[in-house]
């Protein structure tokens, strides 16, 4: 997954790098069973959307820059595209493509209202087709919007959450959350797969949600997960933010999902 | 429903969410040559398999239909039946050692849990290293990082005791020998972890096994 990282050194010049900044892309799955985590973009739709918008291939890898980006000088003429929630980056647009001049410097560092932004590049090739897409304000609003989660049918006990935050000790292997009140009380399992959006339970309190690069198998009980349609709001949260994580059943957080798949095939942002 | 299926499995799948299927089986259904067979099988439909110590998750990307798990059924039913070559057992004959340092040459948090651990057990910390010294490991499983290998039975009959940590640590050094719930593990990577922490690996990184259901393990005390 250097794709990226190849992108950035081909387009731009790296004046002020950020600590907090990766190539991205699908997540891989297929070895679980040795262990390595999926991987991939904590929003899994920002890379499909940003290619799509680029006409190249939706499974290419993006910057995914996390609290602060990079200051950075275009070596050539770009065509760049950054998604994030609207108003993040003052003064450029969100899920739109723009122009970037040989010689222009992008200040990145100021990620507002929002803990990620991801970045995709390409050669202003002539005649290349660009898609818009609709509805970007309306995912400024979502941030509002609850985390859906499906709740573990194995985990037998009926559970109320209290108001959560995230903590600052998150990163992508974990979210781990502050709560205000009481909570289910956490248990010990014999380990078994966790994965991107898995709700762990430690006996000792808060509720960690699995990242993407986090443990692939673990033994505190699994509450719920995160449906598949809210994962992109994880990557969205901020360190102290409030997350509503609100139950939905299965048909419904598949309904959810593909609602999104739907919007998209039409070129909407899927929000 | 998939009645030969059932035979040995608690149950014919659990949707435990909108992406990922469960199937549960009894104690001693799951072999080492079968858990390796799933290891590297390539299930339909765009499942992935993900192997637990009672369960097994197939997950997919995103969710998909219906029609998936019908798919999936009849694919892991042909995997079971194939029962000749999943009666085998393990896979070496000779042991993998692991050499590692334990008590007062590691560090103080290692120190810690060695403490904790001989409190809830009722022995001295010394007794701990002792057990886990005697015992022949076997590779279960792997899961929760690269390179992160299940190991089972605990010493002792009735086996140590060693509950996790109620909230884990959110960095635990690569090479520290660990104690958790129902296994022995090496952490292979710096990372978090919420297990008992004995002892330190010596030279980790040098040779790691390549870890697989039904391989021994012994571990040998270095200075």
């Amino acid at each position: 997954m250097t794709g990226a990282l190849t992108m950035l050194n081909e387009f731009f010049q790296l004046e002020k790098p950020a600590a907090l900044m990766a190539s991205q892309g699908t997540p891989d799955l297929g070895r679980l069973a040795q262990g390595l985590p999926a991987g991939g973009s904590m929003d899994p739709w920002a890379p499909v959307i940003l290619n799509r918008l680029l006409d190249l291939e939706d499974s290419f890898p993006v910057l995914e820059l996390t609290l602060a980006g990079p200051v950075i000088t275009a070596k050539c003429d770009v065509m760049l595209a950054l998604g994030g929630l609207e108003g993040s980056l003052e003064s450029l647009p969100v899920w739109e493509p723009f122009h970037v001049r040989k010689g222009d410097t992008l200040n990145l560092r100021k990620i507002k209202g929002s803990s990620r932004l991801y970045l995709a590049a390409s050669t202003p090739a002539a005649g290349k087709r660009l898609r818009t897409l609709q509805g970007s304000s309306t995912l400024r609003q979502a941030t509002c919007a609850p985390v859906h989660i499906i709740a573990n049918p194995v985990f037998s006990d009926h559970f109320a959450l209290p108001t959560l935050r995230l903590s600052p000790q998150s990163d992508r292997r974990g979210l781990r959350l502050e709560a205000s009140g009481a909570l289910p009380p956490g248990h010990e399992i014999p380990p078994e797969p966790m994965g991107y959006g898995a709700i762990q339970m430690p006996p000792g309190g808060a509720p960690i949600i699995v990242g993407p690069d986090g443990p692939v198998t673990g033994g505190y009980a699994r509450i719920a997960t995160v449906a598949c349609a809210d994962l992109r709001r994880l990557a969205w949260l901020m360190p102290g933010q409030a997350v509503d994580l609100k139950p939905v059943s299965r048909d419904d957080a598949v309904r959810q999902y593909r609602h999104l798949e739907e919007a998209l095939a039409q070129d909407l942002i899927p929000c | 429903m998939n009645k030969e299926l059932l035979d040995g499995w608690q149950d014919s799948g659990t949707w435990i969410s909108d992406r990922e299927i469960a199937f549960r089986f009894a104690p001693g259904t799951m072999t080492p040559s079968l858990r390796r067979k799933l290891a590297t099988a390539t299930p339909p439909v765009g499942f992935h398999v993900c192997l637990g110590a009672k369960v097994i998750h197939f997950v997919q990307k995103a969710p998909s239909s219906e029609a998936a798990e019908s798919e999936l059924i009849t694919w892991l039913k042909s995997l079971m039946q194939d029962k000749a070559a999943l009666d085998k057992g393990l896979v070496h004959t000779k042991p993998f050692i692991v050499r590692a340092a334990y008590g007062a040459s590691v560090s103080a948090e290692v120190a810690l849990d060695l403490q904790r651990l001989a409190e809830f057990n009722r022995i001295t910390p010394e007794e701990v290293v002792q057990r886990h010294l005697a015992t022949r490991y076997t590779v279960s499983f792997c899961g929760f990082q690269p390179g992160f290998a299940y190991l089972e039975p605990l010493p002792g009959s009735p086996p140590l005791l060693a509950p996790r940590h109620d909230t884990p640590r959110t960095s635990v050094p690569a090479g520290s020998v660990a104690l958790g719930g129902d296994y022995c593990a090496v952490y292979p990577a710096t990372g978090p972890g919420g297990w008992n922490l004995i002892g330190m690996a010596h030279e980790w990184g040098r040779e790691i096994p390549a870890w697989t259901p039904g391989l021994m393990v012994n571990f040998e005390r270095v200075p």
